[in-house]
């Protein structure tokens, strides 16, 4: 339609993207429609504004139509953003050439036909849904995915039945894939097979072959029985989950199923392909091909330093090899371009990154061939040196972090002394400490090099500049461990002490059964249906931790009903939950043939302000909801409590103990994170390094050692790893039977891979200023029995050879 | 050193028609915890036919565009199978059917199968609507569809336009039932209402051709009162509007150009005893178009003489069918109003997310402006503010 010169001047001075001057970006856009692309894109470099560039660029300039490309994203947030961007961007592209089109009606009209919402985009599982409903054969009846809670759920009905859980092999079996306890219970029991059962379809393994493998009534044959049946469970209600669901898809394309769809595409593109595995490979390949034939091509971006998922199945091989299992499965060569300008972080921030990314020699290994450096555009930035904030123990740690993010919320500034400065020397007098004065002395001319240097102030933008500016980044968001709090915990604490109070927002940091509300809104339920626990007191089968729970939450809740809530009219909490125990109806003649559990959870809500009330506690309440509705069809009574005699009564109380309240209580049921889009800006942000991938902040605190207050065995997965973790025993054993086979890196070296890209991840989510936090032990040492000893933290700049390289300079504050 | 305050990300936030617009109409708090959030009502009769009747007359279009079954079908053997597969489909979704309205037999107790049913004990109201709709309307209405379930969406200037808004536009979508291709030399029953519709004439004329693109939409409910002052319920401007911003979205895309809407109000074919009073109301304070002329005599003197208690009136089966579809005719003019008014809903919801977002309570964000009707069968009557009538209707349980 136009040429690539007018399109770049439109995106330049329209859009106001510059594109012109970075020539990676100018090159991954430019490309031809058969120019298949591999884009390894480093942390801020601009990964979405080129992939929607790219896109917009096939359409207006190579007259690519938009039902011709196919783009995936790793979730939806991401699919929605890029969605809007191509919408946004794209519309004022065609308004521009409208403008200036004049009379030429043929080129209006080709303006006007261009809808961008012909693109097939979204998260690979929401595209293999919408094209297998819509290219559903005729007299077929399509599945429904079921969601990952239920399908557990299922799995642990397989379980039930005929008590197979209790089968000594099966449970041995199952728990040498785990390192904790002996597995008991059924629901912890069902997550490993679920686990084992995705991990089969994600590697794409010879199912015969593992069978064959697996003795006569072994522990391993009863799993595989057991995932059988859980499908074929499934296949009679014709449901499927979302693994399922993918190797449907795959089976159809392969199968000439999906021609239709096929025989337009030209354009694949693939973003976050560093988390691919195996059964998506083939399903992009598969697609590949019909893109191919039909004069186009595939393209690929991610960055392996940013692999983050391989506990769920990915595998970063398929991503660093890509350029050759392109040209041996599909035989075309693909390009490589690098986009190495960061441009959102400060040239401190990329140096610290690129330092640390580069310090353990045997990571190089692991990542791209010849991988760049991250590269700094050249802009007037403020460079704000690496902050670090070490205390003796988490409860001052928490408070001093406290203290620097209420200041900055609550005084719009805050202003940070500098008692010491570590450096690269620093680091090497480290490593050769060997005792507590060679640590005094140490610790000693690190602060005198700090002597002279002025406070640091930070100030937060005076108009928008808010809570959400913030964030802390940690290994797990967990607030409470073993009944203590961790840091994340303490933190929460110490910011409600702050005037006015600070609140935090972390959603996955407690189970949803931990949070007051929802435990007295469960207990106030289960204390109306089932009195003095007389039902659930009688079941001997309920799994301990469950009802252990439940008794917890009916004690809150009678607790809670002893401090007389409001409303009190028409009566108050108290004669309700009696009247209710009592079967006492008010409005009726006589008390009903049958109660609705989701009445009774809406009445109840009357007396909890925060799950009526509040943006968070609307979403725990759609949680709970959520746990009553969807089971139902494996239920019986479906959520009701039957009254038409004291059998039915006691049934479906305990049906209701099982499936609705059980599930709770054992933490299987959690929150839908993306109903959370109209949360307060005023809370703080706290959350897993998982979480924080792809998002950015101002300010990042990064926890790199709040727990290592020695070289204990037990912190050592967190950050020097001599163990394989648990979930690659799985990978292991499943590995054999897949195309992937045994791999030539250890399990011991994916792990330190692994923690390096967790860490890198972390620091690069920093925009202008970076704070490590821990305690002092983290980085000086501790001493133990006279002698001076170090925690290998990878972290914190060791490398897994057990040398501490460190990093360049760090003002501790 | 002075932090630069966190970008926000690009997003465009997309409205439907259906899910949001009207939604939003009814009540603004429910609409948040049931639209925007993703509270499930207790007994979603409502819900539970809407989705089950579109369920039924879309697989039946695909069954019989693939087989061509003759109409009349048979209950028990053309049709039942079709409700059965959209039963599952719903229990799977958690929503489970009406034990009044439907009979299933999904469900862990029954051990019966299709063959073991007959009309007389199983076929209750949902299915008797689902019957009448394929064989009252299906045999003119499939040989005319083109397309269904067709996804449409449009981009709009944002029209809340302080400085917090969150996006410079927001996107519409929507759901077009059918999209039906129509010849208006055909003999067919539909093409007959289509051509007794005066101002479908009128643009027939204008526009002189003999096929036209004609927008279709079922809806699970009882045709609303035309008198919208009079009977306090906008349903029926609403209902013009959501044709005429289809109509605008269809426009966009490929440049089609419907010039009708058709909405077949299903439960007219079989009205419950709820249905029922409302018609009778209807009729009594001429509230409605249809059924309040000469031509519906009889009928109008069955309904006046019915009382709740009563066995159901045997009405004509031509009063049951004219009352069941309404014809829109695409009035150019009268889109800009109807997108307009899009926008206004767009605005206010938008209002009441910024204040949200800016730390206000649920309650004090969102009106809650319902009519007596929808508070007195909302879940969150117990603890909506605006609710006078929350004392009487607390029961327990």
């Amino acid at each position: 339609m136009i040429s690539y010169e007018e399109f770049e001047d439109i995106v330049v001075n329209i859009l106001k993207r510059d594109i012109s001057s970075n020539h990676d970006q100018k090159n991954a856009i430019i490309s031809k429609e058969n120019e298949g692309l591999f884009i390894v894109a480093g942390p801020g470099s601009g990964k979405t504004t080129v992939i929607v560039l790219k896109i917009l660029k096939y359409i207006f300039v190579d007259d690519v139509k938009p039902n011709e490309i196919l783009a995936t994203t790793f979730t939806k947030k991401a699919a929605d953003e890029l969605y809007s961007r191509i919408l946004g961007w794209g519309d004022e592209i065609k308004n521009h050439l409208i403008d200036n089109a004049g009379d030429d009606f043929d080129l209006l009209m080709a303006i006007n036909r261009i809808d961008f919402n012909q693109i097939t985009l979204g998260t690979t599982d929401s595209i293999a849904q919408e094209l297998l409903r819509v290219h559903k054969e005729p007299g077929t009846n399509q599945e429904e995915v079921i969601e990952e809670f239920v399908a557990k759920f299922a799995m642990v009905k397989i379980l039930l039945k005929d008590n197979r859980y209790l089968d000594e092999n099966l449970r041995g079996y199952l728990s040498s894939f785990t390192k904790k306890e002996h597995l008991k219970e059924a629901s912890q029991m069902s997550e490993v097979l679920l686990e084992m059962k995705n991990r089969m379809y994600y590697d794409q393994i010879d199912i015969g072959e593992f069978y064959n493998n697996v003795g006569e009534g072994s522990g391993a044959q009863i799993a595989l029985d057991c995932i059988r049946d859980y499908e074929n469970e499934l296949k009679n209600r014709n449901i499927i989950d979302f693994t399922m669901l993918e190797s449907k898809f795959l089976d159809f394309l392969r199968n000439d199923k999906l021609d239709v769809f096929l025989d337009d595409l030209k354009i694949i593109l693939i973003d976050e392909y560093q988390d691919t595995n195996l059964i998506q490979e083939e399903i992009y390949f598969t697609m590949a091909q019909s893109a191919i034939a039909n004069g186009g091509s595939i393209s690929v971006v991610g960055d392996d330093d940013q692999s983050l998922y391989r506990f769920r199945g990915a595998t970063v091989d398929l991503f660093t090899n890509f350029k050759s299992r392109v040209k041996e499965k599909l035989g075309v060569e693909v390009t490589e371009i690098n986009l190495r300008t960061n441009y959102r972080s400060s040239e401190n921030i990329i140096n610290h990154c690129n330092r640390f990314v580069e310090i353990d020699r045997e990571f190089q290994n692991a990542r791209v061939e010849n991988k760049p450096k991250i590269e700094s555009p050249e802009l007037e930035k403020n460079n704000m040196p690496i902050l670090g904030l070490f205390r003796n123990n988490p409860e001052i740690l928490s408070k001093d972090i406290a203290k620097l993010v209420g200041d900055l919320i609550n005084k719009g500034e805050t202003t940070l002394k500098v008692n010491r400065i570590i450096d690269d020397e620093y680091f090497r007098k480290l490593e050769r400490c060997k005792t507590p004065e060679d640590l005094s002395a140490l610790r000693k001319e690190s602060s005198e090099k700090a002597r002279g240097k002025k406070p640091i102030t930070i100030r937060l933008d005076e108009q928008e500049g808010s809570a959400s500016d913030m964030a802390v980044l940690t290994y797990s968001p967990k607030e409470m461990k073993y009944g203590t709090p961790t840091l994340n915990g303490h933190i929460r604490r110490q910011l409600k002490k702050l005037k006015p109070s600070i609140e935090v927002f972390n959603p996955r940091g407690r189970d949803l059964q931990e949070i007051k509300e929802v435990a007295i809104f469960c207990g106030l339920m289960l204390e109306c249906i089932d009195p003095e626990s007389k039902i659930q007191n009688s079941d001997k089968q309920l799994p301990l931790l469950g009802s252990r729970n439940m008794q917890r939450w009916r004690y809150h809740a009678r607790e809670y009903i002893k401090l007389n809530p409001e409303p009190h009219e028409p009566f108050d909490l108290n004669t309700f939950v009696i009247d209710w125990q009592r079967r006492n109806p008010r409005g009726y003649d006589s008390w009903p043939k049958r109660a609705n559990l989701m009445e009774l959870a809406y009445k109840l809500v009357t007396w909890l302000d925060f799950l009526q009330e509040d943006a968070e506690g609307v979403v725990y309440l759609e949680a709970i909801t959520q746990s009553i509705t969807q089971t139902g069809f494996f239920n019986k009574y479906s959520a009701n409590i039957v009254f038409t005699s004291p059998e039915e009564e006691r049934l479906s109380i305990l049906e209701a103990i099982w499936n609705i309240f059980l599930p709770i209580a054992t933490g299987d049921v959690s929150i839908e994170e993306s109903l959370l889009e109209t949360l307060p800006t005023n809370r703080l942000n706290i959350m897993s390094i998982h979480q924080s991938k792809g998002l950015e902040f101002p300010l990042v605190i990064v926890d790199v050692g709040s727990k290592f207050k020695n070289n204990n065995v037990k912190t050592q997965d967190l950050r020097f790893p001599k163990k394989e973790p648990d979930y690659t025993i799985m990978e292991e054993t499943i590995r054999k039977y897949s195309e992937l086979g045994d791999e030539d890196r250890s399990e011991k070296d994916k792990s330190f891979d692994d923690l390096t890209r967790l860490y890198f991840v972390a620091f690069s989510r920093a925009e202008h200023i970076l704070i490590l936090v821990g305690l002092y032990s983290a980085i000086d040492g501790y001493n133990y029995k006279q002698k001076h000893k170090s925690i290998p933290n990878i972290a914190l700049g060791w490398s897994r050879d057990e040398h501490q390289k460190g990093f360049k300079e760090i003002y501790l504050v | 050193m002075k932090l630069s305050s966190k970008s926000k990300p690009y997003m465009i936030p997309e409205y439907s028609l259906t899910g949001d617009l009207l939604s939003y109409l009814t009540c603004g708090l429910q609409y948040r915890y049931q639209n925007k959030g993703t509270l499930p009502p207790s007994m979603p009769v409502q819900l539970w036919f809407g989705e089950f009747i579109h369920g039924v007359m879309e697989e039946a279009y695909l069954e019989w565009e693939s087989k061509k079954t003759e109409f009349p079908w048979d209950w028990k053997k053309d049709i039942r199978p079709i409700e059965d597969i959209i039963d599952r489909r719903l229990q799977v979704r958690g929503l489970y059917p009406p034990a009044n309205h439907f009979f299933t037999i999904n469900h862990p107790d029954s051990e019966l199968t299709i063959d073991d049913l007959n009309e007389y004990d199983h076929k209750k109201l949902a299915s008797a609507r689902a019957e009448k709709a394929i064989n009252v309307w299906g045999a003119d209405l499939f040989p005319l569809m083109d397309s269904a379930e067709v996804l449409i969406k449009g981009l709009r200037d944002m029209p809340y336009t302080k400085n917090d808004k969150r996006s410079k536009y927001y996107g519409i979508n929507g759901v077009i039932d059918v999209l039906s291709l129509v010849n208006i030399k055909d003999d067919n029953k539909i093409v007959r209402y289509l051509k007794e519709n005066k101002e479908f004439n009128k643009l027939a004329e204008k526009y002189g051709d003999d096929e036209y693109e004609i927008i279709i939409d079922y809806k699970g409910m009882k045709r609303p009162p035309n008198d919208v002052k009079g009977s306090n319920n906008e349903n029926w401007d609403y209902h013009e509007r959501q044709i005429l911003t289809y109509s605008w979205l269809r426009q966009k895309q490929e440049d089609k150009k419907p010039i009708a809407g058709i909405i077949f109000y299903l439960n007219e074919l079989v009205p419950s005893i709820e249905d029922l009073k409302l018609i009778k109301d209807d009729i009594h304070y001429h509230l409605t178009d249809v059924g309040d002329s000469k031509e519906y005599e009889k009928d109008i003197e069955l309904i006046e003489n019915w009382q709740d208690d009563d066995e159901m009136p045997k009405l004509s089966e031509k009063f049951k069918i004219d009352r069941s579809i309404r014809i829109i005719p695409i009035d150019d003019d009268k889109i800009n109003e109807a997108l307009e008014k899009f926008d206004d809903v767009v605005e206010k919801i938008e209002t009441s997310i910024i204040k949200e977002i800016n730390g206000s309570k649920i309650q004090d964000a969102w009106s809650a402006e319902g009519e007596e009707r929808t508070c007195s069968a909302c879940d969150f009557k117990t603890f909506c503010k605006n609710n006078k009538n929350k004392t009487k209707d607390f029961t327990i349980p």
